[in-house]
Order: C-alpha cells, then structure tokens, then sequence
C-alpha cells in the first residue's frame, strides 16, 4: 500500500502531458474547485462524435478478451468497477465473454511459479499449493485418480492418473518413472493441447491467452468436460449439457461484480 | 513558422501537396502545423470530413487546441501509413460501428505503429483520436491499451496506468473474497 501511494505521488506529475486514466478523476475534481489545470474537453465545441472519457475507459475495457482481465481492471478502482458492472457494459460485451460454457471457478495460489513467466519454454508450472475450486469433481474422481492442472491458465484438462500401469513406451517415460505425481502431469501439458487441437469439434478456451496466469474460468467448448488418461493420453469426453462438476445446468453464467454501492461523491454522469 | 511532416511518408506528402494541394494544414496546441491528405484525412476522421465539408478549414492551418504537436504527429503519420498500406474499405466499415461490428484485429503495421509508442503518447494519441472522430485509431489505441492489462493483477494495472486504488481495505477484501478465482499474487 504504501508503495503505491509513493508510486502515484511519483507518477502524478505537472508535466504529464494527458492522463487518460484515473489520475484524471484527480484533476476533473480541481477543476470542480475551479482550478483548470488541464485541457478540458467536454467544452471542445462542434465535435459531436466524441465519446465523453467515460465511454473511452468503456471502449478500453471493452477491447479487453479474458474475463478475468475485466474483473481484475474492476477490482483496481470504483470508477471501472461501476463501468463494467454497468448493464450496458454487459450488454455490449461479446457474447463469449459475457456467458461463456463455465464448468467453473478455481483459484489457485502459486508462488514459485511467477518468476519464470518471461521464460515459457522452461517453464515447470507446480501444482498450486493452494488452491480452491468453485466446483466438485465428478463422482468417482478423487484426488488420486483425477488432478486438474491449469498450465495453461484457463485451460481445463482433468487427468487421470494411473501411477502404476505408467507405460515405458511413452516418450516422457523417464521423468515420468522419477518425478513426482504433478510433475508428471505437467509435463503432459504441451501434449494435452496437442491432442485437445486435434480433436476438431472441440473447442478449448484460454481465457488468458499468457502462459502460466493460474487463475481463472474454466471452459469447456462445445460443452463438453475433458478427461485425460494420462497413460494412454486419450481424451474422453463426459456430461453434454449439464454441468455436473458444478451441479449446474450450463452455461454457467459469469458472477459478475455488483456495482459497489457506497460512490464516495464520484461523477455519475457521463 | 515551423512545418513537421509525418515521419514515414513526408516526402509523398509533399509531392502531393504541390501536385495539387491537396492537403489540409493542421495546427497543434503548442502552435506548430502538421499536414495531411485531405482524401485521407476526411476518409479517417469524421471530424475533419465534416471541416472539409463545411468549408470550416483554414489555409494557415486548422486550429486543434485540444491536440498536442506530439499526438497530432501520430495523427498524421497514422493518416500517411494507412494511405498508403490499406485499401480501407473492410476496415473503415467494420470499425465505424464498435457496437454492432465485431473489431477486427490490429493490421501488422498498425501493431507496429501502436507498439512504438510510450505510454503517455499512446494515451495521448487515444484522446486526439476521440477528438477527431477517427473511429479505426480509437480502436486500435484502445486495443493496445487494453492489450496492456493482460495477465496482469489489479495492483500492477494501477500501477501501469497510473490508478489510484479508491477502495477501502475492506472493499478490497470483500471484492478479493468475492472474485478469489481471479486474484493470485497476493
């Protein structure tokens, strides 16, 4: 907290030629006291096509493709989560975005593994060390037999886990025979895409498209779950139309943020 | 008085210019005067088209208060690039109506035109686009911008676009506890 304020106090600078973002929420209340310090667009006369800044942070956060970007833009100030908590901001979202096939929520706390996201190809994503799911596993799976691994941010792929009928032929059949359980499905990951592209009338969504962002929605196109026998890398399919990890008939809509209800005196108008 | 080009294109300007004068003079804030295709300006920018129209431009250069030299200057280099690498028709209908019309992605050199620039410029730019109506840069800028929180947690978004966090601790804690699948890093 304490690093953000000096950031800010450092960054909010006289010469900064235009704030776009929320500094101006600062200087649009100095000009309320009468002290014009900047350009003031909303009196720039004859330009009837200009969209008031408002409709610019919209325009912003609507070029935004994951939903877990927008809610995170949502959670930085009030002003933006009033934006896309708004019904219109909904209703111009794309429809992928605004209901997408969720299976369902999870998070996951995963520290080890941030450092090494500039560097993808060695990239070793850990199992979370914590994480939580906003649904149940499919009856029959437990923890030994079904792990869900989210290398890929987003991308769901439940693998099931076989450790002792690990077939030698299988090229990654040494690290399989020496690493540990999670390792091993994580070095599957690369395949499982593979396979999963291969399947053509499955869709797989990234909800972020960057390597090793651990948290997110999960998405199955074509609403489908994906299990994955680790042994013999088949893909099976389960549960069309309900969504029985999360009891819930899909798709399974987004909860989206309320609108804050305290506005701490903010400009409502556009 | 001093006369800035966009950069890439400056000497294509120029020959049209005198060929027909078929420019338009655009003057910055801080006073200097940029020109630019009439065709192009008038086909980008629904404000300049309505100028031309209205017969409200000026020789000496067409006051702009609310633009800086620097944003017209990407203004008018975006202007000459699109002239000469696009035949804008696709892209123009399809960027005029955001709200009906899918966006379509960034053209390579559009990508390039946005990725060079520094963060206030690109602020800069996506301001002077809103200004002027030139509805394909407001995209694209916004894209970019947009483009910037990717993967990134709520603190460092502030921290890249300058936010003050406005939320009480525990609104923040409540919105953690709320959206707890979209929070990793704290």
């Amino acid at each position: 907290m304490a690093l953000q304020i000096k950031l800010q106090r450092g960054m909010i600078s006289p010469i900064r030629p235009s704030l776009l973002l929320m500094g101006q929420e600062d200087s649009r209340r100095r000009r309320h006291q009468s002290r014009s310090t900047s350009p003031d667009y909303s009196h720039a006369g004859a330009n009837q096509h200009r969209r008031p800044r408002r409709r610019l942070h919209e325009l912003i956060l609507l070029h935004i493709t994951s939903p877990v970007s927008i809610l995170r833009a949502g959670a930085t100030c009030r002003r933006w989560r009033r934006l896309i908590s708004n019904t219109s901001f909904l209703r111009r979202l794309p429809p992928s975005l605004r209901s997408p096939y969720v299976v369902g929520y999870y998070y996951a706390f995963l520290a080890a593994g941030r450092d090494s996201r500039g560097d993808r190809r060695r990239r070793r994503l850990r199992p979370p060390p914590r994480s939580s799911y906003s649904f149940v596993l499919p009856t029959g799976y437990d923890a030994h037999t079904m792990n869900l691994t989210d290398c890929r941010g987003g991308l769901l792929a439940f693998v099931r886990y076989h450790s002792s009928e690990a077939s030698p032929r299988r090229r990654r059949r040494r690290r399989h025979a020496t690493c540990s359980q999670w390792e091993v499905v994580v070095e599957r990951t690369a395949n499982l895409c593979h396979l999963a592209s291969s399947l053509t009338d499955l869709t797989w969504s990234f909800f972020e498209t960057e390597e090793g962002v651990p948290a997110g929605c999960v998405a199955m196109g074509e609403r489908w779950v994906i299990t994955v026998d680790v042994d013999t890398m088949e893909l099976r399919r389960d549960g069309p139309e309900w969504n029985w990890c999360s009891r819930r008939p899909l798709p399974y809509e987004l909860p989206w943020p309320p609108p804050i209800r305290r506005t701490c005196g903010c400009n409502k108008s556009t | 008085m001093e006369v800035d080009k966009g950069k890439g294109e400056a000497e294509e300007t120029r020959k049209v210019a005198e060929a027909d004068r078929d420019t338009v003079t655009l003057k910055s804030s801080d006073g200097k005067l940029f020109e630019v295709s009439k065709e192009a300006a008038a086909r980008l920018s629904t404000v300049l088209a309505g100028m031309i129209a209205g017969g409200s431009i000026d020789d000496n250069g067409t006051d702009l208060k609310q633009i800086g030299s620097e944003a017209l200057e990407n203004v008018v280099d975006y202007c000459n690039k699109h002239a000469n690498s696009i035949p804008s028709a696709a892209l123009i209908s399809s960027s005029i109506s955001f709200n009906t019309a899918p966006f379509k992605e960034p053209e390579e050199w559009e990508r390039k035109f946005v990725d060079r620039l520094s963060h206030d410029a690109l602020f800069d730019l996506v301001e002077a686009a809103n200004f002027l109506g030139m509805e394909r840069l407001l995209d694209v800028t916004c894209h970019k911008i947009s483009e910037m929180m990717k993967g990134k947690s709520p603190d460092q978004i502030r921290e890249v676009f300058n936010i003050k966090n406005d939320y009480t601790k525990e609104e923040l804690e409540e919105i953690r506890q709320e959206l707890a699948w979209a929070f990793y890093d704290d």
